[in-house]
């Protein structure tokens, strides 16, 4: 344990000092602001497109999809950061060797890698929420969050998040420099999967097989419920108001331990055959 | 603990498959190197060097045979290992471009668990002694590849690794950078009993001037494994000639290797000339050579008699010179 907070931390350090150095601050600060910001704005323009020409339920969607599409952008992050963090760590920086050969925990390093890159853009949720609710009227109020919900609705998601970054970096220490888009791919993928820009009642049934899989689905709902006092109202038809919040929690409870158990034999499972195929070292040069 | 032991090899294997071929990269390398040597590995590229110290510090796995570092299994007690050992790889940029010097040499001691005080002291030292000392807060990205290198040197010592890991650490290195790190790295070993050096190189000079013992690998095997002195020693009874002649032909090389007691032929192109490496076993046997040379239309400019060197040694167990070995790779 001791190892892998030392890891953590160097991780965490390294990742801070690379991910907020390349510009100034105040540049840091908008870009991070405009990312999801934009999205947001996005969607938000396609939904009221949907709604005037008369092809929308009727149902103001618009706090479902502003919500989920904010919340998602940290997904998304998390997702890619420690993949990214081995290409970069392995092929450009040519670093990866040496900090294999230390004693120190490779998993611990990684996850600070990717504590770091979500740390610096979590104050865009926030602040995009807080956008959301002033300039396009999202009901989200500060008297009607249900904090104790978020906090623990927002710590099982991350968590579970981890791991399946986890699990991507290990297909990444496999891989070459070329394929080095699976963070984005499984993250762009999911996206269409987890409800995060419409209710999983519009998909196909086997897709909505899919998305009931998939514990962001129940993350996002759940982020949703903390934030969105009318998030369980069955007008909304999101496919998952039957649920209670209960069951809920257990599921993305259930989620993360499954996730650890999964992932942290797969890592090692990768890292093995990265050391049994000479791969800690690959320079591809692509 | 002291292991008898620093390093300990035996029958070490390694294969890489692809799909059109298998290679054998080590093919039965055996090895026992004893604290505080500084240890030599010589030979051409692909002769499995690289791989041999990838092995020895956990980077890859063998494919067969047994691998011990300072008393402990690659394999099986691989975090044991990591306590012992460091590494430095020459002729490569690597360094995190946007930390500077001090941030990246003291994230690495963080990884090994190094108190923060105790490290930084331990930085501005060798800092100082690598003649860095002026360029701690500069940020890697400016750097020249020499200095990095120095960087990554520093790197390795920062440690006090049991077991240090050069590979071809003078890679690149201007004359001035590569003499500060062969120096320093004797001074290591002599000031730190029982330090232990594995150093991989192409120059023979290096090897030479360095090592304790040398061993020379060729196609993943340890063709000889002995002290630079004794390498040359057992070339003694033989007579090394170095011509310097007019272009020659490869068929002429042909024809001096089918000559009795012609030991080996080594040839180094030049500029309108060519420098030929000759190991006979015999003064008298000299007269046949240069009647081929004269056969095969090229001219003699100078001709020396001189005293075995390492490059002597390899040319008679590999069958020519390094530098033909790398064109040949």
């Amino acid at each position: 344990m001791q190892r892998f907070l030392q890891a953590f931390r160097v991780g965490a350090w390294l990742g801070w000092k690379t991910e907020s150095n390349w510009t100034n601050p105040l540049f840091y600060i908008l870009w991070s602001l405009l990312l999801p910001m934009s999205n947001g704005l996005i969607m938000t323009m396609m939904l009221r497109v949907l709604q005037r020409t008369g092809n929308a339920s009727g149902a103001d969607l618009l706090p479902y999809v502003f919500i989920g599409t904010v919340v998602y952008s940290i997904v998304a992050l998390l997702l890619d950061s420690m993949a990214w963090a081995v290409l970069e760590d392995r092929e450009r920086m040519g670093m990866l060797k040496y900090i294999a050969i230390t004693p120190s925990s490779m998993y611990g390093y990684l996850w600070g890698r990717g504590f770091a890159k979500v740390s610096i853009n979590f104050l865009a949720v926030p602040l995009t929420l807080t956008f959301g609710a002033l300039v396009l009227d999202i009901p989200i109020r500060l008297s009607t969050i249900n904090w104790p919900l978020l906090l623990v609705v927002s710590l099982l998601g991350l968590l579970i998040v981890t791991f399946a970054a986890q699990i991507l970096a290990g297909v990444t220490l496999m891989i070459a420099r070329h394929a080095g888009f699976v963070g984005q791919a499984v993250s762009g993928a999911l996206y269409l999967f987890t409800g995060a820009l419409f209710p999983i009642t519009v998909l196909p049934n086997w897709m909505q097989a899919i998305a009931r899989a998939v514990p962001l689905t129940y993350w996002l709902e759940g982020m949703r419920r903390a934030l969105w006092v009318d998030a369980q109202n069955p007008v909304y038809n999101t496919g998952l108001n039957q649920l209670s919040t209960s069951n809920l929690l257990l599921i993305l409870l259930g989620s993360a331990v499954a996730m650890a158990v999964i992932s942290i034999p797969l890592q090692r499972r990768a890292e093995h055959r990265a050391k049994e195929k000479g791969l800690l070292d690959m320079n591809t040069a692509y | 603990m002291q292991p008898e032991y620093a390093i300990r090899t035996v029958n070490l294997q390694r294969t890489y498959k692809t799909k059109e071929r298998v290679l054998k990269a080590l093919d039965g390398v055996d090895l026992a190197v004893r604290p505080g040597e500084l240890f030599g590995f010589l030979g051409p590229n692909g002769a499995g060097k690289t791989t041999t110290i990838k092995i020895l510090t956990t980077l890859l796995l063998p494919s067969g045979g047994t691998a011990e570092v300072w008393g402990f299994d690659v394999l099986h007690e691989a975090d044991a290992v990591r306590r012992h050992i460091n590494m430095v790889s020459g002729g490569e940029s690597s360094g995190y471009g946007l930390l500077t010097v001090r941030e990246n040499l003291w994230m690495f001691t963080q990884f090994h668990g190094m108190d923060s005080k105790v490290a930084n002291k331990r930085i501005d030292e060798l800092l100082e002694v690598m003649g860095l000392a002026d360029r701690a807060k500069t940020r890697v990205s400016f750097l020249s590849t020499g200095l990095r290198q120095k960087m990554n040197y520093i790197r390795g010592l920062l440690t006090d690794p049991d077991v240090l890991f050069l590979d071809e650490p003078t890679l690149g290195l201007d004359v001035e950078a590569a003499r500060t790190l062969r120096t320093y790295t004797r001074h290591w070993l002599d000031t730190n009993p029982g330090k232990t050096v594995v150093l991989t190189t192409h120059y023979m000079q290096e090897a030479d001037e360095l090592c304790d013992r040398v061993a020379i690998i060729s196609g993943g095997t340890i063709l000889a494994c002995d002290t630079p002195t004794s390498l040359k020693y057992s070339l003694q009874q033989d007579v090394v000639f170095r011509l310097f002649t007019t272009p020659v032909a490869p068929a002429f090389l042909q024809a001096v290797e089918q000559i009795a007691g012609v030991q080996s032929i080594s040839q180094r192109s030049g500029d309108q000339r060519d420098e030929l490496s000759l190991i006979l076993r015999d003064d008298a046997i000299l007269p046949q050579v240069l009647s081929q040379l004269a056969n095969h239309n090229a001219g003699l400019l100078s001709l020396e008699k001189r005293q075995p060197t390492l490059e002597d040694v390899f040319v008679n167990l590999v069958g020519h010179s390094l530098s033909e070995s790398e064109t040949t790779a």
